[in-house]
């Protein structure tokens, strides 16, 4: 008998002890936000979403609201001493995720003011808990929560009775299975001092700052206790469709080296004649090309030709193009592939955001197109789109697309506009050198009393490749490469010296022989 | 959304002695889903502008205006009902529903308000004074 009761528990037993609880992951309707919160916000949870007025808190609480709503998972949304509720709802229905069909259905907004008056916690509690009880939420959203917190201090409520209040609101709300939000205006200096940010299992803080002449929003996930969120400021932003988060690009470093191995790997062919001999057989695929070179030295007319030999070859292209409104698109050619559809455009001039925001459009189009190049035109035109905020972090938020790029197996090509100097060789003014597998540099000489261009590969990571300079010459044809000045020096100085036997021709065409 | 007509046809179904009393529960019924989710005091200035405007027309409505702050004031109305004709109440309280869900539908837009005064009516009273699709 004590043998069966024995085979009979054991298993139970060990089926209780093996498995652990598995919280569930509550998609949040906000694009980006998932990806930060480690996969969703956690069923269950109490959370504070906190920041300054006008820092989207209410947006988000609604846009998490109505994408959780449904008639099994109802919510409960009240509202406070904040923003009064009839202009919450006038300004809230204008996002397109406000779906009028859940309210009095799957979403129920009770009002808490008259139970403030009196400054009672437990009064509030108690009326929280009655809704709660009455219409089993699945979610809870209390805005704003900071109303609540005054109306007691004004009531001489003491920081304990807060401390008691919040507990015995988390326990409540916990035991009652709903996930709650509580929302409020909080600095950063407070965020020691109140108990909420204690007892919270989950911190969203929602900030805005003015940078010269723009205003830039940012989100952070201060804590969520469970899972591993992304750290750091992440950039959003507030449109007709609600919030959308662009997530700092994060650098897979061993996706990386895995594409990048120095001399292997397939080439990519640039459309222009004896280029590629020149890159060593190609531009390794999935690396980085940085094209240097003064005004009109045809660094457009080379990233064309690099896209549209991508579209012969069946490798569709995506060009940011920040020198130019597409209205007045870059060149024939490209407007050709644009319009076609062959080659897509990011409208880089309506961002003004971020590198992030940016990197998010590029991916998307990358995704929609399946495409293997991507153009960035130019380094210098996307500093000018960036809001002032970013031009310090410039070079590692650069650094940081590329890496995502390349990391998808993307060929980069990227154009940096040089003054030429002739005093000195630098391939980037933004010290971007360094994040290029490749360098192109083109350059304005004095030839027989005519600029004349020249371009020389400079560098292409782990891979033989010419050292030579060579004229150039852009016809309608495209880019013709001549000869190698191989007979001059100081060429970089702009005024190259003759120095070998006369007769040497200098011409480029296209027949010239390497 | 409300129109009077339908209003007051819904009332002149009920004996003219229930008349205040039905009338009143129309308004008890919209204000109590109102307060809910926008609290008395949203629900008081909502309701104080709807009696100042329909006043000029049942100008016996007005002393209910002037005591705009009374946190009874829909008991107010009750007590003003209660001495005056049943037709004049039926009118008077076709108009003032009627003007009170107009500002709604101005603030909160016409589907909302449909959803709140469908819940705060309910049932048979939604068939009778607002139709099947919510006429606006």
């Amino acid at each position: 008998m004590m043998l069966l009761v024995e085979k009979l528990w054991k298993p139970l037993w060990e089926i209780t002890l093996n498995h652990k609880i598995r919280i569930r992951k509550l998609p949040t309707g906000v694009p980006g936000l998932d990806d930060l919160l480690g996969g969703g916000l956690p069923e269950y949870s109490f959370n504070l979403i906190a920041g300054c007025p006008g820092g989207g808190k209410t947006t988000l609480a609604h846009q998490i609201m109505f994408t959780q709503a449904s008639p099994t998972n109802r919510v409960l949304f009240f509202t406070v001493l904040g923003e009064p509720a009839l202009k919450m709802l006038r300004y809230q229905q204008q996002f397109s995720f406000f779906e009028i069909d859940k309210v009095n259905d799957s979403v129920r907004y009770v009002n808490l003011s008259q139970d403030l008056l009196q400054g009672d916690f437990d009064k509030v509690l108690t009326r929280i808990v009655n809704e709660v009880q009455q219409y089993v939420p699945g979610l809870v959203f209390v805005d704003s929560f900071r109303s609540v917190v005054r109306s007691g201090k004004q009531a001489h409520s003491g920081l304990s009775d807060m401390q008691r209040f919040l507990q015995r609101l988390a326990m409540e709300m916990t035991s009652w299975q709903a996930t709650t939000f509580l929302i409020g205006e909080y600095g950063a200096t407070e965020a020691d001092s109140s108990p909420i940010f204690t007892v919270a299992d989950g911190i969203l803080w929602l900030t805005q700052s003015l940078h010269r002449d723009t205003m830039v929003r940012k989100l952070q996930v201060v804590k969520m206790r469970g899972q591993s969120q992304h750290s750091g400021l992440h950039t959003f932003r507030i449109d007709d469709d609600g919030i959308q988060i662009y997530p700092r690009a994060m650098v897979q470093t061993n996706t990386i080296e895995a594409i990048k191995v120095p001399g292997g790997g397939k080439r990519i062919a640039m459309g222009i004649p004896k280029l590629d001999e020149m890159l060593g057989g190609g531009l390794p695929t999935g690396y980085a090309l940085l094209v240097v070179g003064p005004t009109g030295s045809g660094k457009t007319i080379l990233s064309t030709e690099f896209l549209a030999e991508g579209v012969r070859r069946g490798e569709p292209g995506v060009i940011a193009a920040f020198e130019k409104h597409p209205s007045q698109l870059l060149n024939k050619a490209l407007y050709t592939l644009v319009t076609a559809g062959q080659v897509g455009m990011i409208d880089a001039h309506s961002l003004s955001l971020s590198i992030d925001e940016t990197l998010h459009e590029l991916i998307k189009a990358i995704e929609r197109l399946q495409a293997k190049r991507v153009v960035i035109d130019s380094l210098s035109g996307f500093e000018l789109v960036l809001a002032p905020e970013f031009h310090e972090d410039f070079r590692s938020a650069l650094y940081r697309m590329v890496a995502v790029l390349t990391g998808m197996g993307v060929t980069v090509l990227m154009t940096s506009e040089l003054e030429d100097r002739y005093t000195d060789l630098r391939f980037s003014p933004f010290g971007s050198a360094f994040l290029a597998d490749a360098i192109i540099v083109q350059r304005y000489v004095e030839m027989e009393g005519n600029f004349k261009r020249v371009l020389s590969v400079a560098k292409v990571r782990g891979s033989g490749h010419s050292k030579e300079i060579r004229l150039f010459e852009i016809t309608d044809d495209g880019i013709i490469i001549g000869q190698p000045l191989k007979c001059y020096s100081g060429i970089l100085s702009g005024r190259p010296r003759f120095d070998a036997k006369p007769g040497t021709p200098m011409r480029a065409s296209k027949d010239d022989p390497s | 959304m409300l129109k009077p007509r339908k209003i007051k046809i819904f009332l002149e179904k009920y004996p003219d002695e229930e008349t205040a009393e039905i009338a009143f529960s129309l308004l008890e019924k919209v204000a109590a889903a109102i307060v809910r989710i926008i609290g008395k005091d949203g629900f008081n200035a909502l309701y104080a502008r709807s009696l100042s405007l329909t006043a000029p027309t049942f100008p016996w409505l007005a002393a209910s205006v002037m005591t705009l702050q009374d946190d009874d004031m829909l008991v107010l109305i009750k007590t003003s009902f209660v001495v005056q004709p049943p037709a004049e109440i039926r009118a008077a309280s076709s108009l003032l529903l009627t003007t009170f869900s107009d500002i709604l539908c101005r603030l909160v837009g016409d589907q909302l308000t449909a959803r709140i005064l469908h819940d705060a009516f309910g049932g048979e009273i939604v068939e009778a004074i607002m139709g099947d699709h919510f006429e606006s």
